[in-house]
């Protein structure tokens, strides 16, 4: 049985993404199959019956901590190039030992070149997303060449989607041989939400309600998201959009809804996890997912799991594997509208599109993904 | 002796344009002219024009001896009368040749014969009128859109004058019989000429495929096959969309080189003619009753109706499309004609959408729901005027 060094970076409930989540579930249904360490960079209080250990043990979580993936903020670069060293250093007190080194992005990427450099072990690099695409190929030099000088010296490269194997073969010039897109998979178990009072009074009063679930950055297209209501109110006049997630551009949208009058008919519920987000779906009509980039994109998922139909940008990565939703250009405000009004209005659509999506959740199994990783560590 | 029957359906659609919400009520044009024409210009170059000359060309090598029957829409004459003329002229001329039968179907390639008896003969008798002033010749033999037949259709097309339907051999009604022989209706009054679907295929979908094990198929090994019927099949029914020559099967695959050798090598061997469908006809009595009660057609492995209404869209397009019939005024009645050809339908079809499946050449839609999509607005539309 081989023995796996996994390096995570954030971890639920100490997530904003999805990197945290699919650590989870990735180290969660390798746990039973493989032997699995999986290392994280700080101590955080977490429930779990994996093997965890943690290159820093004495931080102090700081109230309301919240690390903003992929942000470049403060503290946080060193904190990347220094995990390596500050990991070693445990491995060795702990005296681990272990056959293979799978890491996540660049975050804990880094940390796993370095170990790979003085333990001299083979490398994976599972990339979730990379400056690339974060920046719309406006990258951060120093990063892209962090990225870049990972992915050279890794001996085998995951991607979550085709759209980021592109990528990763184009802009940062790996072979196409060195990299296996393994899309990201979901939980299929189905969970109910809570009781929302308000969104259940909405939909008793025939309110439409389309929802949007992410950060609000740049990357996830919550601008364009927001620009489409306008149109749509145009034509459905009960609508409610609701806007679920934190970030920088909270401003930028309440700006956007004032200057087109809609602000009255958004809510901004901010970030929500399980329970609540679960319960959100339940209430919703339809969600949205205009990236102007995402590598993958679970949230889409998500709402198909909850009978949610969805349209996405042709830039995101599980359109490359989820067929039946829409897709639109993310900068193509008024065809997104156009088609959001024909969900609204056109029930025989939203049945067939929640209906047929449905049917293709059984290609997102964790399962089927675990094996496929196994048979990676087995080879390699 | 076994007689060798080809047909071929020449048809293309008046694909619609992207038409969305905010175009209803504002705009009436609703068909994509330039995208129409696009698509035309390639099946006219590579299948139309190239396939056409070769017929003609081995109608006269053989001396006559090579026959084919042609089912042409009305909506694809109106097209070639646009764009391609030149293709009307050589049907003729070909045509010319006596050697060539047109048969009778519905001018929109519509599905009228399952939702409106009134608008099924009105578009039946357009057709009849349109290929007699072209090829001055009456259609006789009826190919139903897609092949479409069930046994009410039966008086109908015997009251427009038909004495004869096509259809598909589908093995759960022929049971142990053959496709190569003549059959009739339960009442006797149409005479029914079945597609063997396996010889068809082996042109239209196989030919090309290097997993089949009968890669590469030659002339003289095909007419080898059809002289095995020789002693138990009268007619061999080899129905298939035109675009098969050069389209379906590219040039590439040898599909031309195929079809100027095939008529030859089947005339080489002992007892094997072509005929025309009436020929046929009139040539071999019926040998059984082929009955139906329900539509099949030529489609997928289920042989109905499915790829056309079977998901909840396609109804919804479709029984809202007739339900304007009783409104409908004369000048929006050609298109509401034009949108009731099958292919709109078909482009909605979301059997085997997720494995990658095309479902149809020439689909211009990314997804069977931005088909729907579209079409759903233009019946918005067209409903407003009304």
């Amino acid at each position: 049985m081989k023995k796996v060094l996994m390096i995570g970076w954030e971890f639920p409930p100490f997530n904003s993404g999805g990197l945290g989540v699919v650590t989870y579930y990735l180290a969660k249904n390798l746990n039973n199959k493989i032997n699995l360490i999986l290392a994280l960079p700080k101590k955080y209080p977490i429930n779990s019956d994996l093997n965890i250990i943690f290159a820093d043990e004495d931080v102090k979580i700081l109230k309301g901590y919240q690390k903003i993936y992929g942000i470049f903020a403060n503290g946080f670069l060193e904190e990347v190039l220094t995990y390596g060293m500050r990991l070693l250093k445990k491995i060795k007190e702990l005296n681990l030992d272990f056959d293979i080194i799978h890491a996540h992005d660049w975050l804990g990427g880094f940390c796993g070149l370095y170990l790979k450099n003085n333990l001299n072990k083979p490398l994976i690099i599972h990339i979730h997303s990379t400056e690339i695409e974060r920046t719309g190929n406006n990258p951060n030099p120093m990063i892209y060449k962090i990225e870049k000088e990972i992915m050279d010296n890794a001996d085998k490269i995951i991607s979550v989607s085709k759209l980021t194997k592109s990528i990763i073969n184009n802009f940062y010039k790996i072979p196409e041989e060195k990299i296996i897109d393994i899309p990201n998979a979901i939980d299929l178990n189905y969970y109910e939400g809570a009781d929302l009072e308000y969104f259940r009074r909405l939909k008793l009063n025939n309110y439409k309600i389309v929802i949007f679930v992410g950060r609000l950055v740049l990357q996830k297209g919550p601008d364009y998201f927001v620009r489409t209501l306008k149109y749509v109110s145009e034509h459905i006049k009960k609508i409610r959009y609701v806007i679920v997630g934190d970030g920088e551009m909270f401003p930028d949208l309440i700006k956007i809804a004032d200057e087109d009058k809609v602000l009255d008919k958004i809510i901004f519920t901010g970030f929500l996890r399980d329970e609540r987000l679960w319960a959100i779906y339940k209430y919703a009509d339809l969600l949205v997912a205009p990236s102007v980039f995402d590598p993958f994109g679970l949230v889409p998922l998500e709402a198909v799991k909850f009978g949610v139909p969805v349209i996405i940008s042709r830039t995101t990565g599980v359109g490359d594997y989820l067929k039946n939703c829409l897709k639109v250009d993310f900068w193509d405000v008024k065809n997104a509208a156009n088609y959001i009004i024909s969900v609204l209005k056109y029930r025989p659509l939203k049945n067939e599109l929640v209906k047929n999506s449905k049917e293709e959740l059984s290609k997102f199994k964790w399962e089927d993904r675990i094996n496929k990783l196994i048979d990676i560590y087995n080879k390699i | 002796m076994p007689s060798v029957c080809f047909y071929f359906k020449v048809h293309q659609p008046f694909r619609i344009k992207n038409y969305s919400v905010f175009d209803i009520g504002k705009d009436e044009n609703y068909f994509d002219d330039e995208k129409n024409k696009m698509y035309l210009d390639r099946i006219a170059n590579k299948c139309y024009i190239p396939t056409l000359n070769t017929i003609y060309e081995l109608i006269k090598e053989t001396n006559y001896r090579f026959k084919v029957t042609f089912g042409i829409t009305g909506v694809l004459i109106e097209q070639l009368r646009l764009w391609h003329p030149e293709v009307i002229d050589l049907f003729r001329k070909v045509a010319s040749t006596g050697c060539v039968e047109f048969t009778g179907e519905t001018y929109y390639h519509s599905l009228s014969s399952i939702y409106s008896k009134k608008e099924f003969i009105e578009q039946v008798i357009m057709h009849k009128n349109l290929i007699s002033s072209l090829f001055n010749q009456i259609p006789k033999v009826f190919s139903n859109t897609e092949l479409i037949y069930f046994d009410d259709l039966v008086d109908t097309l015997e009251g427009l004058g038909f004495s004869a339907i096509i259809t598909e051999g589908v093995d759960h009604i022929l049971g142990w019989r053959s496709p190569n022989f003549v059959y009739e209706d339960p009442s006797g009054k149409l005479k029914i000429l079945l597609r063997n679907y396996k010889l068809s295929d082996d042109i239209s979908f196989r030919f090309s495929s290097r997993d089949w094990e009968e890669w590469p198929l030659t002339a003289d090994k095909f007419a080898y096959w059809i002289s095995q019927y020789n002693g138990n099949g009268e007619v061999i029914n080899l129905f298939m969309d035109f675009e098969t020559f050069g389209e379906h099967q590219w040039k590439e695959t040898g599909i031309f080189d195929f079809l100027v050798n095939l008529p030859f090598e089947i005339l080489k061997q002992k007892d094997l003619n072509f005929m025309t469908l009436s020929e046929a006809i009139k040539t071999y009595p019926a040998r059984g009753e082929f009955s139906s009660p329900y539509p099949i057609t030529w489609a997928d492995v289920e042989r109905d109706l499915t790829a056309w209404v079977g998901n909840e869209m396609q109804k919804d397009a479709i029984q809202r499309l007739y339900a304007l019939e009783k409104r409908m005024k004369d000048r929006y009645l050609d298109k509401w004609r034009k949108l009731q050809t099958a292919d709109h339908f078909y482009y909605m079809c979301t059997k085997w959408f997720a494995d990658g499946d095309v479902h149809k050449y020439f689909n211009p839609y990314e997804s069977p729901y931005v088909a729907y999509i579209n079409f759903r607005n233009i019946l918005e539309d067209l409903n407003l005027r009304l």
